[in-house]
Formats: C-alpha cells, sequence, structure tokens
C-alpha cells in the first residue's frame, strides 16, 4: 500500500466527521431519517469544506439499510462497496471531463433503469460548474422529475456558473468555510490518532493558511510531517506556508506606525530574500492589520479567533496607530494585493507600496498644501491687483529714469557682511547639536518641502541643499553667492521654509543659508572654536579651578566707556 | 559554461526529498512553485530518476548511469509521462491523453509519474478535468506540476497538491555564478535580476541587446526627469526598433521598472547592489530631485504599463502613454 495523503485517510465518513456543517449535516440526517428525500441535491462551497465527502456519505446512509439516526453504519456490504467506489449504483461523475451532451444524454438513457444492488442509485456530478450548456439543458427535464428511487447530488465550487433553472430543481446546500478553530481542533485531533506531537503554534499557523479549507488543511500538515520527524514545528509550519513570525509582522508594521521607509525597506528585502510568499506576506499582514482594527473596538474577538495570547508589542501597536492610518494600510495592501496577482516580479510592487505606506502623513500635508491655492480666487483677485499696482509703478520709474541706482550699491554690499555674521551666530548651536540621522530625515522630506513653494522660490531654492541638520535647525547651502543673497533677505521665503518643515516633520526648525563656498571653512572654524572649548571646560571643571574671563584690553577700555553696551561678537 | 545542478541550486528541497522517497512517503501531486531557473523542472527530473533508479547509492542519490536513468534522462521512458503547453497553452485534449495514460498501469514497473510544466498555461477546462484525477488518483500514480506564477494555479487544484515554494536564489549567487560564465561584472549584475538561467541570460546578451537596451533606456529617464519631450520621441526613434518580439517588450518593461525599484533603494540608501550599478550617478541625481510622492508616482505607472502590457496593448502605445504621464 503506497503512501496515502492524509485527506484521503481522514475524508470523513459520517455526518458527524464533518467539521464546522452542522445545520447542513443535521438536516440531510433527519431528512434520510423521516425518509422525506429530495430527488436532486446541488451541494456548493469553498474547496475543501466536505461537498463531495457529503455526497458520498449521504449515498451510504440512504442505501445502509442499518442506518442509526441517519448515520451509515459503514460496517455492512453497501456501506463498504460504496467507500470503495465498487457499487454500480453510486455513480461518481466528474463533469469538467464529461461535460458534453453526450455524456448527460448517456446519463438521462441509464437513469432509466432500476438499481440493481443497492435501493437508491446515486449520480453524484462533482464540479457541476463546467458542464457545457447544452448539457446543462439536456440535464434539465432528468432533473426535474426523475424515475424513482433515483437521486442526484451536485457538487461544485462556482455556483454562479450553474444556471437559474438548474438551482432551482435542486435542494441546495451552502457549505461555509470551517473556522480557523475547528480546523486547529481536527488537526489536533489528527495528530493525536497518529501519535505524532505537535507544537499548538504550528498548527495555529496551518489553520490560518489553509483558510477554511480541511483539504487545504491536511495537505499542508502532510507536508509538514514530510519534512519532520514526527513532530511539527513552527519552524516547520512556517517554512512550508511561507508565513511570517507575528514577531516579524509586528516589526513591519511597527516602521509603519514610525514613519521610517529606510526600514521598512530593509526589513522587506530581508523578508524577500528568506524566500517568503509574497502573496501570503500582504495577506498575513492584511490580516495582522485587520486585528490590530479589531482589537481597538472588540479585544475579546480578536483573542478568541487568535486561539492563544497576544503579545505586548500588538497590544502597543493597537494603542497606538488611529484607526484611520490602518483603513489606509488596509486599503493600500488591498490594491497590491490585486497587483500582485498579475506579476512575476513582485518585489517592486511591494517597496513602491511600502514607501507609500510609511509616507501618509507627508502625503496628506502636501496634497493639501497643493490643493489651497487653487481653491482660493479671493487671494488671486489681490495678487492681481498688486501685480497692475507694481506695473504702475514700474512705468512710473522708468517715466522719471533711474535715480537712486548707483547707491544701491555699497549697501548690498554692506547687507553681504551682516548677514554673514548674522549667520555664525544662528549656525553654531545647530552644528553643536547636528547628527547624521537628522540631516538623512531632512533630506528625505527636502524635495517635498520645494514642492510646497510657489514657482519663484522654487527656483531660488533648487541650487540649495541641506549639508547639517539638528532636532530644531537645518543649515542650508547654497551653490551661488546671488542667490544666497537673495534667500537670505527673504524673509517671507525663510518664513515659508520653516513653517514647511514644521508641517512636515512634527516639530518646529530654524532654518540658516550659508553660501557654498564658505561652508567648509565655517565648519572648519566651529571645530576649531568650538569642539576645542568644549575641552578646556571639562578639563576645567576636572580640577576645579575655574579660570578668570581674560578679556582683550581693546574691549575692557571701550567697556571702561561706554559700560555694558558693548556687546563682544566673536567672529 | 554550465548551468548550477539541482543539487547545488535546491540542496535543502533535494535533501527532504530523499528523505520523503526512502520513507514512503511521497504524496500524490506536488506543485514546485517558483520563478524560471530555479530548476522546477530538474527538480521533477531528479524526484523522477530517484523514483525509478534501480541503483540509488547509499546516500539517496540516483546512479544516472542505470538504464532506467539514462532513459529518463533522454526523456524515452514509458512510464514518466512529460506534458507541456504546445502554443500558448495546455489543453483539454492533452489532459485527455493524460488521463487516458493514468488509467492503465505501468508499463515497465509498477509506477507512473506525470510532469506538467507551466501548468499556469493550462486552459479553464483542461484545468477542471485535472480536478478529480487529482482528488484521487490510482496507487502508486504520482503528478509533478510545475509553474512560475503560482497565483495563476486554480485554487481547487492548490488545494489538492502539496504546494513546495522553490527559494529564490540571492542575486549575488546569480551574479557571480554568471561571472564565471565569462559575462562582464556590471551585466551580470543586471541579469541576475532579470533571471536566473544562464542560458536564458546568455540569449539576452546575444548581439549586445541587453546593453543597447539599457542604455537607451538611461538616456530616456534622462529626459524624463528634465521633463523634455524628446523622451516621447525616443520611443519611436530609439527604444521600439530593439524590441521586436512580445518577449523583449516585457522584459524592457521589466527593466524601467528595475529602474524606479533602483531609485527608491537610492533614495533611501540601501545597503542592496543596485541592478543599474553603471549609471549610479545618474539615479542618485534623479533621485534628490523627485519628491517622494512623484517618485512614487511614477513608480506605480512603471507598473501598471506592464499590465497593461499583458493586456495585449501595441508596446508602442504603452511607451507613449507612460511617457507623457511620467513628463507631465
Amino acid at each position: 500500500m503506497s503512501y496515502q495523503a492524509l485527506y484521503r485517510v481522514w475524508r470523513p465518513q459520517r455526518f458527524d466527521d464533518i467539521i464546522g456543517q452542522e445545520t447542513m449535516t443535521q438536516t440531510l440526517k433527519n431528512a434520510i431519517m423521516t425518509h422525506q428525500t429530495s430527488h436532486a441535491y446541488l451541494f456548493t462551497g469553498p474547496r475543501g469544506t466536505g461537498k463531495t465527502s457529503a455526497a458520498k456519505i449521504f449515498a451510504k446512509a440512504i442505501n445502509c439499510h442499518y442506518q442509526q439516526d441517519g448515520e451509515p453504519c459503514n460496517e455492512c456490504e453497501t456501506c463498504r462497496a460504496i467507500t470503495a467506489g465498487a457499487l454500480n449504483d453510486v455513480i461518481e461523475i466528474d463533469a469538467a471531463s464529461n461535460n458534453g451532451v453526450e455524456e448527460i444524454r448517456d446519463i438521462r438513457d441509464k437513469a432509466k433503469y432500476a438499481p440493481t444492488q443497492a435501493d437508491y442509485k446515486i449520480y453524484i456530478i462533482d464540479e457541476v460548474h463546467m458542464l457545457s450548456t447544452g448539457a446543462f439543458n439536456a440535464l434539465l427535464k432528468t432533473l426535474e422529475e426523475p424515475p424513482t428511487n433515483v437521486v442526484f447530488i451536485l457538487a461544485t465550487t462556482e455556483v454562479h456558473k450553474v444556471p437559474a433553472t438548474i438551482i432551482s430543481r435542486t435542494q441546495r446546500f451552502n457549505f461555509k468555510r470551517i473556522t480557523a478553530a475547528d480546523l486547529f481542533k481536527r488537526m489536533a485531533y489528527i495528530l493525536d490518532q497518529k501519535e505524532m506531537t505537535y507544537d499548538p503554534a504550528a498548527l495555529k499557523v496551518i489553520a490560518k493558511a489553509a483558510e477554511g479549507g480541511m483539504r487545504d488543511a491536511l495537505s499542508i500538515l502532510d507536508q509538514v510531517l514530510s519534512f519532520s520527524d514526527n513532530h511539527v514545528t513552527l519552524d516547520n509550519a512556517l517554512d512550508v506556508t511561507g508565513s511570517l513570525t507575528e514577531a516579524l509582522l509586528a516589526d513591519y508594521v511597527q516602521t509603519i506606525q514610525d514613519n521610517a521607509p529606510k526600514q521598512a525597506l530593509q526589513l522587506l528585502q530581508q523578508i524577500l530574500a528568506e524566500g517568503k510568499d509574497v502573496q501570503r506576506f500582504v495577506e498575513d499582514l492584511i490580516e495582522y492589520v485587520r486585528d490590530l482594527l479589531l482589537y481597538q473596538q472588540a479585544p475579546e474577538l480578536v483573542a478568541a479567533s487568535e486561539m492563544d495570547l497576544l503579545d505586548e508589542h500588538f497590544k502597543a501597536l493597537s494603542a497606538a496607530m488611529p484607526a484611520e492610518r490602518l483603513y489606509g494600510v488596509i486599503d493600500i495592501l488591498n490594491e497590491t494585493q490585486q497587483q500582485l496577482r498579475f506579476t512575476n516580479h513582485p518585489e517592486i510592487y511591494l517597496e513602491v507600496a511600502t514607501v507609500r505606506l510609511t509616507q501618509s502623513q507627508i502625503a496628506q500635508v502636501a496634497s493639501a498644501t497643493v490643493a489651497t491655492p487653487t481653491a482660493d480666487n479671493e487671494q488671486v483677485a489681490a495678487l492681481s491687483q498688486q501685480v497692475a499696482q507694481l506695473q504702475a509703478a514700474l512705468q512710473k520709474i522708468e517715466v522719471d529714469g533711474p535715480v537712486k541706482v548707483p547707491a544701491a550699491k555699497p549697501k548690498a554690499k554692506a547687507a553681504k557682511q551682516i548677514s554673514k555674521k548674522v549667520n555664525r551666530k544662528a549656525i553654531y548651536p545647530v552644528l553643536a547639536e547636528a547628527t547624521r540621522a537628522n540631516l538623512e530625515k531632512l533630506k528625505e522630506v527636502w524635495p517635498d518641502l520645494l514642492n510646497m513653494l510657489d514657482v519663484t522660490k522654487r527656483a531660488i531654492m533648487k541650487v540649495s541643499e541641506p549639508v547639517a541638520a539638528s532636532e530644531s535647525g537645518v543649515v542650508v547651502a547654497f551653490n551661488y553667492a546671488i542667490l544666497f543673497e537673495r534667500a537670505n533677505n527673504d524673509q517671507d521665503l525663510l518664513r515659508i521654509l520653516e513653517d514647511g518643515l514644521n508641517r512636515l516633520t512634527g516639530n518646529p526648525f530654524k532654518v540658516v543659508l550659508v553660501p557654498h563656498d564658505a561652508w567648509p571653512e565655517i565648519r572648519q572654524e566651529y571645530l576649531q572654536n568650538h569642539a576645542v572649548p568644549v575641552q578646556h571646560e571639562t578639563t576645567d571643571q576636572a580640577t576645579g579651578t575655574p579660570k578668570p574671563e581674560q578679556k582683550p584690553a581693546v574691549i575692557e577700555q571701550a567697556q571702561a566707556l561706554f559700560g555694558d553696551a558693548v556687546v563682544v561678537e566673536k567672529d | 559554461m554550465t548551468n548550477l545542478t539541482i543539487e547545488q541550486l535546491q540542496p535543502k528541497l533535494i535533501m527532504q526529498f530523499a528523505q520523503i522517497i526512502a520513507r514512503g512517503q511521497m504524496a500524490h501531486g506536488y506543485l514546485l512553485a517558483g520563478a524560471q531557473g530555479l530548476g522546477k523542472r530538474q527538480l521533477a527530473h531528479w524526484i523522477a530518476l530517484r523514483l525509478f533508479c534501480q541503483q540509488v547509492t547509499t546516500d539517496g542519490q540516483p546512479c544516472q548511469t542505470c538504464p532506467e536513468c539514462q532513459r529518463i534522462l533522454t526523456h524515452n521512458h514509458p512510464d514518466v509521462i512529460e506534458i507541456k503547453p504546445e502554443g500558448k497553452s495546455i489543453k483539454i485534449a492533452d489532459i485527455r491523453y493524460l488521463k487516458q495514460e493514468v488509467a492503465k498501469s505501468g508499463m515497465e514497473s509498477s509506477q507512473r509519474l506525470f510532469i506538467i510544466e507551466d501548468a499556469d498555461r493550462l486552459t479553464a477546462s483542461a484545468a477542471n478535468s485535472l480536478l478529480k484525477f487529482l482528488e484521487e488518483p490510482a496507487q502508486n500514480v504520482y503528478a509533478i506540476l510545475c509553474t512560475s506564477n503560482k497565483n495563476q494555479i486554480l485554487p481547487t487544484i492548490l488545494s489538492r497538491l502539496q504546494v513546495i515554494d522553490l527559494v529564490p536564489l540571492v542575486p549575488q549567487i546569480v551574479q557571480q555564478q554568471f561571472e564565471t560564465a565569462g559575462i562582464l561584472p556590471q551585466q551580470a549584475q543586471l541579469l541576475a535580476h532579470l533571471t536566473s538561467d544562464l542560458t536564458v541570460a546568455q540569449a539576452l546578451l546575444a548581439d549586445d541587446w541587453l546593453m543597447q537596451v539599457s542604455t537607451k533606456l538611461a538616456a530616456w529617464a534622462q529626459k524624463v526627469e528634465q521633463h523634455d519631450l524628446e523622451a516621447f520621441v525616443q520611443i519611436q526613434t530609439q527604444i521600439l526598433p530593439l524590441l521586436g518580439s512580445r518577449q523583449q517588450q516585457k522584459i524592457f518593461l521589466t527593466l524601467v521598472g528595475l529602474w524606479y525599484q533602483d531609485l527608491l533603494s537610492c533614495r533611501y540608501q540601501l545597503e542592496t547592489g543596485l541592478c543599474f550599478g553603471a549609471y549610479e550617478n545618474q539615479l542618485i541625481q534623479a533621485s534628490t530631485t523627485l519628491t517622494t510622492t512623484q517618485l512614487l508616482m511614477q513608480a506605480e505607472y512603471a507598473i501598471q504599463a506592464q499590465q497593461i502590457l499583458e493586456q495585449n496593448i501595441s508596446c508602442q502605445n504603452v511607451l507613449e502613454s507612460l511617457t507623457l504621464k511620467l513628463i507631465a
């Protein structure tokens, strides 16, 4: 005897063995007990829920002379012959390969003859959705009024392909998906019977992956068993189903919650490199997020479906993520799942989805800023008025002729020098707290920030790049001195930049501008002036003798002359 | 210039199957799922050899020399039946033939093995008529289905089989394999992301096709970044002449997808190797000028284009509309 798959060995042989379909089995049992069986049944439902099994059991029960409470005895000759598929009066037809009118005509002709051995002649037509239209119609009359002692049982997973005229002639039974808990129980039962040990968590993973199909569950279990030595371990189950551990899922969702695209992508690549099934990954993720959502509303429901303890990370995530965010995540994942069906290169889909998931906040802010100006007509009107005024003023100047142009030049130079000084004072505190991570974070939102500016301001800022950043400040370097001048004098621009950064990152930012050429110099100076003094201070404190501040003679003299109004400005 | 052997490709699975067959726990049906070049067919053949070999070595490997092995290796064994799509799909006639064969007992031995390649290309009726056969085949009849796209297999078929996912090779290993076969490192880098099959890779390299295409792609991407409408013209003048067959068109769109994948990894400074290492500067430059939202949107357009091509829209239309969307 060769090895038989678990789902064949453990195919239910009694109505009570069919798990999770109590209504259906009870109805059938009652019908048999009271001899009120119909001449045609239609069993529908997803794969692996017991349609074919129920049809076979029904064939036995109705023919068994020793039936008890509607259950077949499974011991008499008829029962055993049916189980072995050897009884001539129980005819199992694969409608998918015999789908023509010819085959149905054959059935119709043979149905006229009375059963030979058993009481009833049973036709089990499996996968009935594959019959051709002609075949379905040829069946109609026979199905409506078959000869006595003939019963038709039609079984299918796709009832929408069965014509309504067929459905109306049959008693329809809808088999439903089997709950994970029921699958779990059945698998545990089978393993106990086989005297094998198991890890409950492993069975839980299998039950989830089976999606309500008993046959799926047992196929996977079979596979797990064949890869391990009579002990079902969690690792094997995860391997075979391609599922992820709860911990890994939690980590991934955590990166979404933290808006950390880099970490999320790294995690994703790690997951893909392990050879996890992409489809399963998305499914697991959707389920996890759904559980998070559910847990916010009805904790006891989740606890029941998960069948064991929920870890702390799950609870923390559930508390931390707002429901709207979770809806968004599920939407994006759903979309991705659809797209994944049609591709052989899933990585890029997942990467895009991952970045989208971690971006929700920025996207909202950006779209909000884009939307407002277009909507605001009043502002546009006011601006156009302003432009008209300016044009008038310009014309006036042209008429009067350029008068004060030469005077403006020295002023600009003065401004340059002033700005340079102002600069350094503002830069040092930023540099003192600058970190690499902050800079990276900032660079990430920088293009978004530029996008929020209007065209002229964006044109100015286009030649700039952030070069250092702390928690609350950023140093921006400009390639060209002239643009730096303009930007630095444009208080409006600075305000908009600071405002925008505040919205994108969530904390207030101070923006300081420097010309690109001067930047290395400034940094060098800072390092010399500050890194060294810091050391001095510490050594001073260590020795416990704070040195009195030494002031240059010039300053002392100045202070003597002007009092405290003199402020020392380090250059 | 040899492909990796199955023992090198999937050592873990070979070990597991050796164990399963030794214990006599072979299930009646397996589905081997995994991308092209992962050794699905080789694995199926290995199982066939292992099942039929008369002189299995002590460590559970087929001898590959006995008459049985020889006949399997030359596809002449009457009890090992292989079915593969002729033309676009596997039709019901093929399955009818298969079922007829199943009904008979083994020609020379007591067992029979069926290998169905590209099972995702079974027509709907062919797939459905396999259902009953796969549910309860006769004793000692084994079926092995291979597919590179598990999602397109009927769920009712999946639930009747043991699904075995072949672990994808790490691109670095594939790259090494290519490099030892004499492919230039930069080309190997890109090829490793397209296929793990050496013969496929060499076909792509023939006539310098891949290099030409990637140069053109980079030039096109550059124009797209600059919002230059010349990119639109390039589709017609530069790129389309290179895309003769359907297969090449698909590969080009995959390359576009990989380009955006690279942009993403540049953007977030991931450590994994780029596919387009040669254009690193251009990629870095491009990734900093785009906003995250723009980058994502463009990547999605690129992905959608792949799907649209699948729906039998002409390649020129797909590429041109993609260009316009990207520039806008």
